[in-house]
């Protein structure tokens, strides 16, 4: 069965013709005498990953502890949309969620994975991260691909416009942006600014602890950017509101740094598809989830800088799983085309 | 009287002697080192300057860099996992683009 893997800074998650898996990419390393440990974890029936003698707590557990006990110090195997260079126990931990979602292979399974397209604001390759998973997801037994995320939201988004059209993927650590032409791409890359650049910033503005800020942003009932909500809380003067406030703001900045760097970066290519009728941009991602994103984006958005016609902005249906369904598409054709040849 | 003005006298002929002797080596001893330890005035040898001559170097072509793909063998071993579950399961069959997609290749060639 053909899988499709979206390898995130914030969440791993898994596509199936029949099921879709979320794994939130993160640990918390637990001190203590390991055998005490372990015996309390599986008495609590708390997953862990143990490793060189140590314990580490993954997924949503880890992330809820760290909610709780403000001195627990929450770990992320990523950062920045590829392995984070600071975390020695990071391997372990992906290796683990890896299995976890994807299983063993039975007989000759594709699992189509993403990769970030290079980063234009930092100095990092994506080679080293692109092996190590791709090491890992061999080692579950399967044929394995690769394509760039922000292709991957091509491939659910623009289906309807020949593969034409702005594709971009708003992730935690990143984003993602690819200029598709009739299938192919005419330009890619990241910039390594996202929904964790939101949270950080936040956080220093607000004086609000950086886990807070991702929980209030991600299961705020209030959370909606909006203009006119907006406005209708800066009365409150409560921490949440202004959190809310702080969010809005970096949310416009992030877009706008998106849009700009987009447009310089096409001026500088060569060989500029020349697209006669406007064209669509497509967004997916988590960051993208947020009530009101759009009316942020359009505020930000303008035409006439903008060196492609745009007929229309839209966010994917069910934007958060939109990579992981882009990869289970690659797979599920591989797999037929492999079925095809023998 | 006498004995006294004629021993005078062999003394000063005596001195007159041994002076016209020691001239004698004086000069000698000059013409000698004169001839043989003379200053040597200092030869000036002319040298032919040398010129720059204009030749042709081999050419190194500009060749720019090869990127090469990484491909490493990463050694990994397994993680010990216990009890270790998905956060969350969406059941349900999953909507994609796959039929278009293969339709679009298709017709794309």
């Amino acid at each position: 069965m053909a899988k499709g893997l979206d390898c995130g800074t914030s969440f791993y998650i898994t596509a199936t013709e029949d099921r879709i898996k979320k794994q939130r990419n993160a640990f918390l390393t637990v001190d203590g005498e390991v055998t005490q440990v372990k015996r309390m974890l599986k008495r609590q029936g708390i997953p862990y990953v143990e490793k060189n003698k140590k314990i580490h707590i993954v997924g949503q557990h880890a992330f809820n502890y760290a909610q709780i006990f403000s001195t627990a110090e929450l770990k992320r195997p990523m950062k920045s949309g590829l392995l984070n260079p600071q975390e020695k126990d990071a391997l372990p931990v992906l290796n683990a969620i890896i299995g976890e979602l994807l299983g063993d292979a039975v007989g000759k399974e594709t699992c189509v994975y993403c990769i970030p397209s290079k980063p234009i604001d930092a100095q990092r390759e994506v080679s080293y991260h692109e092996d190590v998973l791709k090491t890992i997801i061999e080692q579950y037994g399967y044929n394995v691909k690769v394509i760039e995320e922000a292709v991957a939201i091509g491939y659910e988004g623009l289906v309807d416009n020949q593969l034409t059209g702005v594709a971009i993927s708003m992730g935690a650590g990143m984003c993602n942006i690819a200029v598709m032409y009739q299938g192919m791409t005419a330009l890619s890359f990241s910039v390594a600014r996202g929904g964790d650049w939101i949270d950080e910033c936040v956080s220093q503005d607000t004086g609000v602890s950086k886990a807070k800020v991702t929980n209030i942003k991600e299961s705020s009932k209030n959370l909606n950017l909006n203009k006119s909500k907006i406005n209708d809380i800066y009365e409150e003067g409560t921490e949440e509101s202004n959190v809310l406030i702080a969010i809005r703001s970096y949310y416009g900045a992030l877009v706008n740094y998106l849009l700009t760097n987009l447009r310089v970066q096409f001026e500088g290519i060569d060989n500029v598809p020349n697209f006669p009728d406007p064209v669509p941009i497509v967004i997916g991602g988590g960051t993208a989830l947020v009530t009101g994103f759009l009316d942020v984006f359009n505020e930000q958005f303008d035409q006439s800088e903008f060196p492609i016609p745009v007929s229309e902005i839209v966010l994917i249906e069910d934007a958060h799983t939109a990579v992981a369904r882009g990869c289970l598409s690659e797979a599920q054709l591989a797999e037929e085309d492999e079925e095809d040849d023998s | 009287m006498l004995k006294l003005s004629k021993n005078k006298m062999e003394i000063s002929s005596l001195f007159i002697y041994v002076s016209l002797v020691l001239w004698q080596i004086g000069i000698i001893s000059y013409i000698l080192l004169n001839k043989f330890y003379g200053k040597n005035p200092k030869k000036i040898i002319q040298r032919d300057q040398p010129t720059a001559v204009e030749v042709d170097l081999p050419k190194k072509k500009s060749i720019g860099h090869v990127d090469v793909a990484m491909n490493k063998k990463i050694l990994m071993d397994k993680p010990n996992v216990t009890n270790l579950s998905t956060d969350e399961v969406i059941k349900g069959k999953v909507k994609t683009q796959k039929d278009k997609l293969k339709q679009m290749r298709g017709y794309n060639g």
